[in-house]
């Protein structure tokens, strides 16, 4: 069973990251793993940085934010053919060891998504207590909505099968895309599943949430799953 | 009633718009799918402008003791509308701009690899 996979791994500003990252991941040594750099229009050094150490990289004319850029990869899979996407963040977050486990469900064929939790087993980076605060209300929210708990809702370390690339190829939410993509999915009636991961703490730069930002955060997307549980059409 | 003076405002005012309306899409800086709802709007304010009487009619029916008020009403609620359309068109906008730039970046990426693989054949 030779499946396509590729590892999407959306960049802004990680000219200091992406080295080890990729480093990580060919050390895996799978031969059906290829992996994309998006660049999503960095005003550091990221597209000189992946040009040198020739690592596959789409350029983004334009600054798309995290979903747009995501969205991106999903689209290439989508044209390419990838039976398997994996997202895994260009900060040094998510380790690729874990992608073997993330993938095991798929290539069973047991879920359609899944996303790998910091909170199953607890350990790792567990994020600062504000964050994990409004975590919990996703999560909260998302049981109510879907009936289904989900653990680490806003985890942007995920893959998925060929169903869900060709949904996110054609729709995929544009600012902080995880926890609404998750409603998307499950009011599509698709499987989510969650594995036990643990994260680091950022390598290198600052994440996109600044403190000022995560009040507007919970509204947008609180009301973006609101809006969503109540869409009649599929896509 | 609406003054005198108001109304010369007015219809100064509105033949004003109206001939910049005019020169706009004469010289194609305005599509015309969007300058018809400004071509509505100025003319409806040129035939006010002329016939104040309107004002009163209006403002009797809206249930308004001053025809001014009504005035004022209207205004605002046309340029509410025009405001929300705007809007829908600045997130139509956004969406083509958000799939352009992933099909630009996708493709100029598979063109690189087209490029050196052309490269190398004919090194080869």
């Amino acid at each position: 069973m030779n499946k396509k996979i590729l590892v999407i791994i959306p960049a802004y500003n990680e000219e200091n990251n992406l080295e080890g990252l990729i480093k990580s991941i060919k050390s895996l040594g799978n031969p059906n793993l290829e992996f994309i750099v998006i660049n999503d229009c960095s005003s550091d050094r990221t597209a000189f940085v992946c040009k040198s150490l020739d690592i596959p990289v789409v350029n983004l004319p334009c600054n798309l934010g995290i979903g747009g850029a995501v969205q991106t990869g999903y689209k290439y899979a989508y044209h390419h053919h990838f039976d398997i996407a994996i997202q895994v963040d260009g900060d040094g977050q998510h380790k690729p060891q874990y992608i073997e486990d993330i993938i095991q469900p798929l290539l069973e064929d047991n879920a359609d998504l899944v996303i790998g939790s910091r909170y199953i087993k607890k350990e790792g980076f567990q994020s600062t207590f504000l964050r994990r605060v409004g975590i919990s209300y996703f999560s909260k929210l998302l049981l109510f909505l879907t009936g289904q708990l989900i653990t680490d809702p806003t985890s942007g370390f995920r893959a998925c099968n060929r169903k869900v690339i060709e949904l996110f190829a054609k729709r995929y939410p544009v600012d902080y895309p995880e926890p609404e993509s998750i409603m998307y999915l499950k009011r599509n009636s698709l499987r989510v599943f969650e594995i036990p991961v643990t994260m680091e703490h950022r390598a290198n730069g600052v994440s996109s949430i600044t403190s000022l930002k995560s009040v507007y955060y919970m509204i947008k997307v609180s009301a973006a799953i609101l809006i969503d549980k109540f869409r009649k059409e599929l896509v | 009633m609406v003054s005198l003076k108001l109304q010369i405002i007015l219809l100064l005012g509105s033949l004003v718009g109206f001939f910049i309306l005019i020169n706009l899409i004469r010289k194609y800086t305005l599509e015309l799918k969007y300058s018809i709802l400004w071509f509505i709007v100025t003319i409806l304010s040129i035939i006010l402008a002329i016939f104040p009487k309107l004002f009163t009619y209006i403002s009797h029916i809206m249930g308004i003791e001053l025809p001014v008020n009504a005035l004022f009403l209207l205004t605002l609620l046309g340029t509410i509308m025009i405001m929300f359309s705007l809007t829908l068109e600045v997130s139509k906008s956004t969406i083509k701009i958000k799939e352009l730039s992933q099909e630009i970046g996708i493709l100029r990426y598979e063109l690189e690899k087209m490029k050196e693989k052309d490269h190398s054949k004919k090194e080869s």
